[in-house]
């Protein structure tokens, strides 16, 4: 019997592990079916920035999207391919790896805009770097009161 | 210590006319630490993920071990197999005819 591969299961361990995610910074990727452990993602700290590696196999440049809005840093990836060309994969005989779509969110605060944020995306692994920005401080203005007399 | 897992080197097949296609996912891998060869009838695929740390990490999820996965692949041999990796992707094409070529060696030629 050819190609028979190591038992392994999938889906199964996807759900288990969704109760210990419940924290809202490092939340899981997610995907249409629910969460997943896909977009596996490392953060490093130097003294001026936050580093995200996060892997995403399979994946190009444009398959992949980076936005910020509302504090929230998401990663979006799917596979922008083009269904009206023939596409000679040929037949599956059997499929582990997702190929749908899938997002991830970080929570990285209001003081960093998009333009700060640097991205760059190689062998599957993307990774962003966001700058850690020091809070502007507030403008006093002092109100003069005036003096009669 | 070995342990499994179901979460890593996922890997899909295929096939056409021509040949089978194992993609398996290794993203973030340097080529040298990747090794395929074929020994007693199975594929065997190992990557290395180990890497020095350079910056403080504030949270792990990658793995960053050393992993292998067999697959049954039968009496072909490692040089039958081309491998290429990219996007973090390492596909391995089996021609079918290498199975033609161990069929016919299999054979006895009767005088």
């Amino acid at each position: 019997m050819m190609f028979v591969p190591s038992i392994f299961r999938d889906d199964f361990s996807d759900s288990l592990f969704d109760e210990f995610f419940g924290d809202s910074f490092f939340a899981p990727a997610r995907t249409a079916r629910g969460t997943t452990r896909s977009m596996s993602t490392d953060i490093k700290e130097t003294e001026d920035a936050y580093h995200i590696e996060m892997e995403l196999p399979g994946f190009t440049k444009e398959d992949v999207k980076a936005d910020l809005k509302n504090g929230y840093l998401t990663i979006a990836a799917n596979h922008a391919e083009n269904n009206d060309k023939k596409d000679d994969n040929g037949k599956y005989l059997r499929k582990e790896r997702y190929s749908g779509s899938m997002s991830r969110s970080f929570y990285v605060g209001e003081d960093v805009t998009q333009e700060d944020i640097k991205a760059k995306f190689a062998d599957g692994i993307l990774t962003v770097v966001v700058p850690k920005m020091e809070k502007k401080p507030e403008v006093e203005e002092k109100k003069y009161i005036a003096i009669e007399g | 210590m070995m342990e499994r897992r179901n979460d890593l080197m996922r890997s899909d097949l295929r096939e056409n006319e021509e040949a089978y296609f194992l993609d398996i996912d290794l993203p973030g891998c340097a080529k040298d630490k990747i090794q395929a060869y074929v020994e007693n009838e199975y594929l065997t695929v190992e990557a290395d993920f180990r890497k020095e740390e350079t910056a403080k990490t504030i949270r792990r999820e990658r793995y960053a071990g050393r992993c292998q996965r067999r697959f049954y692949v039968g009496e072909i041999r490692t040089q039958d197999i081309q491998a290429a990796y990219k996007d973090g992707v390492l596909t391995l094409t089996i021609p079918k005819k290498a199975y033609e070529r161990a069929e016919e060696e299999r054979r006895i030629t009767i005088e």
